[in-house]
């Protein structure tokens, strides 16, 4: 079964991106615009992965981990957040919110895929 | 699918407990499925199926370490009924073995 | 999807934030104060901007951004004083930023040619910036430790927090990414059992690991596998050939005996027989992070209005213009059937296709729908526009932009936005009289703008209104006398008067400025006002301001048509220029001034056999009363068919020429069709009524009553 991974990020462009290059290293994507969408993908299904930018618009990514934490089925799934070096100070609240992996925007995909590899495989 | 059933996956007839698990076998579902497991413990034989479990990680084979080696500590048998791949690559990952009853899957 | 839309949507989705970005901007101008939702919005546009072109390896693009991120986030977190010179050097980085995603447009591959503009921008931006200009991070390796430059293993011996599978993680992952840099040759999992089992929580993560690496890659490669449990995980790494005293140092660092760690480490086999120097490298040396922990506002968010990515799909513009070439297609072939339907007689027939039309004309609709854009897209150009043109003018502005959600034609927007520029860089420039003046007059200060669009039968409306010193009649009379534009002896309505602006030759020289004249005159706002099927009206009163309004029609694709017919050939009107339709009447018209008595009034017409120069009808003829605006004519037919629906083609150059024509259709028989251009009409109808009524007017003086009528008409 291939693992599911969450992407969530305000622009398409990148998700699309994103979303290619997870799928063709094995993964199978779904997308979310904001938060709120993304809490909306939520629906019991199994996700190994989400992958979340915390600027957006609706709601931030910290809020949707925050809640996303609060549902059973997503309590303990990993999470990488995208972060910028002026999001620095998002990092503490972040790891209030349980996240740790951090991967600093802008990337190239290689970056992300690096990093989704220290949490799932493929 | 990531709830534990609620049936209970342990069974006992006469010396022997089964613990048949499904599904998961992961940090989601270790919580539900611990006070069944450890009920394992109070017969003297204990046999584990993992044959419907299909996802496995490593805080669910925590459950099982720390089942197996309680057994052992207390004089019970342990043996997985057979060997399941899944487990298998994970355990061979962390240079852990479990004893398994069935020839095919062998302890070494 | 390929990379290379992907790059096409980025650019698309870029120049969008851009846009978002110099709104918010303006508003900023406007309101120093600003609010954290823009704020945050703004911060936003740049990060999104960089975090996408981080994907395609614009370096260039990303520096910039960065730096603009940078200041932006000063900015949200209210670090930095927001004024007129920050909000104008963003304004500028903005339009620079737009120069930079043209040039990667066109070449993705080639650097952006950093010229002084790009240098004078940085600099002023990190003069905003908190710290000297850093590199962009890139997973750049922390410098540690020696290479591995002989065999040997490493050894690493990772004790996991409790909570490492609560966070996410799990050991198995980073044991099997081990796997990329080399083979794992030895590892020993240690279990710390429960004390007691009814107390154990199974989801906290109780499991070690020691294990030998045969790997060439360096200490922060392999350190870099656990970058995200090193903060609270012990992590400890000994390179290959690490001494005695570096296991002995770390078993020290063990809790309980260091007798036993070495022991069970001597015999896996990790302890050197020698004792070779290097030292241990312990966890990996974190970035050094100077730790600013700001009061950042929690970001509110209410509603998405502004950029709701999920709620819209992007079509490539060619992909809809050709499922609306295709529907153009059906419409004419349902059409067609229909007809033939009709020719069987079979009533049953006939109700399948009539309902099959009926289908199809929804298709239609909603097909065009598809191509209807809100005109905010043109409308949120103006606030830089009027910003920047009131400022070099030294006149305050304040514009009020009304319906900018009403939908219009997509392909009519670029047609659209030059005219409208024009039209307000005029307002602005000759319209709105400065300060001094305004308040002498007893008006405000600040000059008002309004573009304001919304939907009038059929048409969409878009007015631009000032409430500046409005047309000077007399002063355009003069110049036309001047230019040699005005006919002779000849009185004009107000109307005639303030349209002898958009004659080729009445803007001069003498009046361009730098805002208003840039080669462009009013003559060519209304060539391609007309190009777009389109009317000019103006209103004005001296003094108070005034009004241009301009009407399209909703779409320039498929209208409503009226089939009539004329020395056998077929023809089209819009249908929601129509008014009614009746027989010629044969009395209540004086054909010597072009003119039907209509209910109250005489109302001008033209005869098309007459325009297209054929003979006299020898049969019955009817009329159509067409309307346009606040005009009205009858034009003058053979036959009434029906209703149809027409797709408009364009017209060859061979009809280009035409007079009253403004493009073709095929029709379901397969025959061409002339799509008459009603407004052009009308206009016609009623220049020449006026010339007409004129001249009998010097001849005779009953009809004293039409021409009355006729006179308060036209104003």
């Amino acid at each position: 079964m291939d693992k599911t991974i969450l992407v969530v990020d305000d622009s398409s462009s990148f998700r699309n991106v994103v979303s290619i290059a997870l799928k063709d290293a094995g993964y199978q994507v779904i997308q979310a615009g904001d938060g709120k969408d993304a809490l909306g993908k939520l629906d019991g299904k199994k996700i190994h992965l989400i992958i979340s930018d915390v600027n957006m618009p609706v709601m931030d990514g910290l809020s949707f981990v925050r809640a996303a934490k609060q549902l059973a089925a997503y309590r303990f799934t990993p999470i990488i957040m995208l972060t910028t070096e002026a999001g620095e100070s998002k990092k503490a609240e972040g790891k209030a919110a349980g996240v740790r992996a951090w991967v600093v925007k802008p990337f190239q995909p290689p970056v992300l895929l690096d990093a989704v590899a220290k949490l799932i495989q493929a | 699918m990531l709830e534990a059933d609620i049936e209970s996956p342990l069974r006992i007839e006469g010396q022997e407990a089964t613990l048949t698990l499904q599904g998961d076998l992961t940090i989601f579902t270790v919580d539900a499925l611990k006070d069944d497991v450890f009920l394992a413990l109070n017969c003297p034989r204990i046999r584990v199926s993992l044959d419907a479990v299909n996802d496995i990680d490593s805080c669910g084979l925590q459950l099982l370490l720390v089942l197996a080696r309680q057994a052992q500590d207390i004089g019970r048998d342990f043996a997985l009924s057979k060997s399941h791949p899944e487990a298998d690559a994970l355990l061979a990952l962390y240079g852990l073995d479990l004893p398994v009853l069935a020839a095919e899957g062998g302890a070494p | 999807m390929n990379n290379e839309s992907a790059l096409a949507l980025f650019f698309e989705e870029a120049f969008e934030q851009s846009n978002l970005l110099e709104s918010l901007l303006l508003s900023l101008d406007m309101q120093p104060e600003g609010n954290a939702e823009d704020l945050s919005a703004m911060f936003r546009s740049a990060h999104t901007i960089k975090g996408s072109a981080g994907l395609f390896a614009l370096d260039g693009l990303i520096a910039f951004t960065h730096v603009m991120e940078n200041v932006l986030d000063r900015m949200r977190n209210g670090e930095l004083a927001i004024d007129k010179p920050l909000v104008g050097l963003l304004l500028a980085c903005n339009d620079h930023l737009r120069h930079m995603l043209a040039h990667y447009r066109s070449e993705p591959a080639a650097p952006f040619p950093e010229d002084a503009e790009h240098r004078r921008l940085l600099t002023a931006l990190e003069a905003h910036t908190q710290f000297a200009p850093t590199a962009v991070a890139s997973a750049a390796p922390c410098p540690v430790a020696p290479e591995n430059t002989e065999s040997g293993n490493w050894h690493l011996f990772l004790r996991y927090h409790p909570d490492l599978f609560q966070h996410g993680f799990d050991p198995a992952s980073f044991l099997r990414y081990l796997g990329k840099h080399g083979s794992i040759v030895h590892i020993h999992t240690h279990l710390e059992m429960p004390d007691r089992l009814q107390d154990f929580d199974p989801t906290t993560c109780r499991l070690s690991n020691e294990l030998a690496l045969r790997s060439q890659a360096s200490a922060a490669e392999i350190a870099a596998a656990f970058e995200f449990i090193q903060d609270d995980s012990e992590i400890d790494i000994l390179p290959p050939a690490s001494d005695y005293d570096a296991f002995a140092a770390l078993a020290a660092r063990y809790g309980g005996s260091p007798e036993t760690h070495l022991a069970r480490w001597r015999e896996a086999g990790y302890l050197p027989s020698a004792a070779p120097t290097a030292p241990p490298v312990q966890s990996p040396t974190p970035p050094v992070e100077v730790a600013i922990v700001q009061n950042v506002p929690q970001e509110k968010r209410r509603s998405a209005d502004r950029i709701e990515g999920s709620r819209f799909i992007r079509i490539e513009a060619a992909k809809l213009d050709a499922l609306i070439n295709r529907v153009g297609e059906l419409v004419i072939s349902t059409a067609s059937s229909r007809m033939r339907a009709k020719q069987t007689a079979d009533s049953d027939m006939i109700q399948a296709v009539e309902v099959l039309s009926q289908l199809v004309e929804g298709i239609r609709d909603d097909a065009l729908n598809l191509r209807m854009v809100p005109i905010s897209e043109i409308f949120n150009r103006f606030p830089r526009m009027v910003h920047d043109v009131s400022a070099r003018l030294g006149k305050e502005i304040e514009l009020d932009l009304v319906g900018a959600d009403t939908e219009i034609d997509k392909s009519m927007i670029e047609k659209l936005t030059d005219p409208l520029m024009h039209i307000v860089r005029n307002a602005i420039d000759h319209g709105i009289e400065d300060a001094a003046s305004r308040l002498a007059q007893g008006k405000p200060a600040r000059g008002l703008l309004r573009l304001k669009a919304y939907h009038d039968t059929g048409a969409i409306v878009v007015d631009i209104s000032d409430d500046g010193r409005g047309m000077n009649k007399a002063a355009i009379l003069a110049k036309a006398q001047e230019r040699g534009l005005l006919p002779e002896g000849r009185q004009l309505s107000d109307q005639e008067i303030y349209k002898l602006i958009f004659l080729p030759g009445f803007s001069t020289a003498e009046q361009v400025s730098d805002i208003s004249g840039r080669g462009v005159g009013m003559d060519v706002v209304r060539r391609n006002i007309d190009a777009l099927r389109g009317e000019i009206e103006i209103l004005s009163t001296a003094g108070q301001g005034s009004t241009l309004r301009i009407r399209l029609p909703l779409t320039l694709a498929i209208i409503d048509g009226f089939h009539v017919e004329v020395g056998g050939s077929s023809l089209v009107l819009p249908l929601d220029m129509m008014a009614e339709c009746m027989d010629m009447p044969s009395q209540q018209i004086s054909r010597e001034t072009r003119q039907i008595w209509l209910r109250d009034t005489w109302i001008p017409y033209v005869s098309l056999r007459e325009l297209f120069s054929l003979p006299p009808c020898d049969g019955p003829e009817y009329v159509v009363v067409a309307q346009f605006g606040q005009t009205t004519a009858g034009i003058i037919v053979d036959r009434l068919i029906g209703d149809i629906q027409a797709v408009i083609k364009p017209l060859g150059s061979l009809f280009r020429s035409l007079r009253g024509v403004s493009g073709s259709t095929i029709m379901g028989n397969g025959r061409l069709a002339l799509i008459l251009d009603i407004p052009q009409l009308i206009q016609l109808a009623l220049k020449r009524e006026d010339r007409l009524v004129e001249q009998r007017q010097a001849s005779l003086t009953e009809h004293s009553i039409a021409l009355a009528n006729s006179t308060t008409r036209t104003i």
